[in-house]
């Protein structure tokens, strides 16, 4: 009786969802935009994350993978390679009253632990962009790399009406910058233990 | 004692040739002045490129008043006309640029000037200024002429 206790404890224990998986998120992660107006495009980058952050996945019993842990982008980093593109960037974003841009993770469609060849996963997460939080899913291209990294490079179209902000327009409306912008995060991800 | 002066009829009111001439003026430049920054911006885009810069307006909210700047124009040549026209001499063109150029270097000049001096702004972007300005005064004077010709 005492073994089928133990066995029945030791299925019920194998059944349990494992413990969070942390991974690391290397400070040389890059984020980029991509936006239009009716007369040029333009692309802003923040070339580096700057700095290291720690997100955690579990591997629930049904298919998805729950994930928590932020990026915290400093608004100020951005750079579109031309300083009055810039400024006017970091103005739209409202950069002194919300300095940071957050992405915070909730959840995967697969488990990181489990890419050990490059394929695709679908994430969902809440962007943070100036005071105004939304939740979306982004789509990510996975690429095992050296020294235990996964790389993941997600793409997502988003609006500025989206985060309740209005596209910049002068000269009475002549020049317009486009609602559309394009984000794509290159992200460096190794799991800490 | 007898008036000798011929009888020339009521004397017409400045006010009224001011505010017609205002608003005739007014709106050709409104049409011409719009018409041709829309018109630049399709052929010409790469010049517009260093106005997407946070000292130029971005919420539209003056807008209003960038389009009533034609309207505001006008109506102070129209005050400028009205004192000096009479030492503008030849046709109507030639009136229209002398009155344009008067005003180009009166006007004009010593605030581009103070313009660039003070704002990062580049030498293109006030010599195209300067232009519209010169265009704009041009061709209120040209309408002003034509204007008085009737």
């Amino acid at each position: 009786m005492f073994t089928g206790m133990w066995i029945s404890c030791l299925i019920w224990w194998m059944t349990l969802p494992a413990g969070p998986q942390y991974w690391v998120l290397a400070s040389h992660s890059i984020l980029w935009v991509d936006g239009k107006t009716n007369i040029n495009s333009f692309s802003c980058e923040v070339p580096e994350y700057g700095r290291t952050d720690t997100i955690w996945t579990m591997a629930g019993v049904g298919e998805k993978v729950k994930a928590g842990g932020e990026l915290s982008i400093q608004v100020a980093r951005f750079d579109c390679h031309h300083k009055i593109m810039t400024k006017d960037l970091q103005k739209t974003l409202k950069a002194k009253d919300y300095p940071l841009m957050k992405i915070r993770f909730v959840g995967f469609d697969k488990d990181l632990e489990k890419l050990t060849q490059a394929g695709h996963l679908q994430g969902e997460a809440e962007i943070e962009l100036a005071g105004v939080t939304r939740r979306m899913n982004i789509n990510f291209a996975v690429v095992p790399k050296a020294q235990g990294f996964l790389q993941l490079v997600g793409t997502k179209q988003i609006l500025f009406s989206d985060f309740q902000l209005k596209p910049p327009s002068k000269l009475g409306g002549a020049i317009k910058v486009k609602n559309e912008l394009l984000v794509e995060f290159t992200l460096f991800f190794k799991p800490l233990n | 004692m007898e008036n000798t002066q011929p009888n020339q009829g009521p004397m017409p009111n400045p006010f009224t040739g001011i505010l017609k001439k205002g608003l005739i003026a007014g709106a050709a430049l409104f049409l011409a002045s719009f018409g041709s920054l829309y018109a630049a911006i399709h052929l010409k885009p790469d010049l517009f490129v260093d106005y997407i810069n946070p000292i130029f307006n971005s919420d539209g909210s003056r807008d209003v008043y960038f389009y009533l700047h034609p309207f505001v124009l006008s109506f102070a040549l129209a005050v400028l006309w009205n004192r000096f026209r009479r030492f503008l001499p030849g046709g109507i063109f030639v009136k229209g640029v002398e009155f344009g150029l008067m005003y180009a270097l009166v006007g004009l000049i010593p605030v581009m000037w103070i313009t660039y001096s003070a704002i990062d702004v580049d030498i293109v972007m006030v010599s195209t200024w300067m232009l519209y300005g010169f265009s704009q005064a041009t061709l209120c004077g040209i309408v002003f002429a034509l204007l008085d010709e009737w």
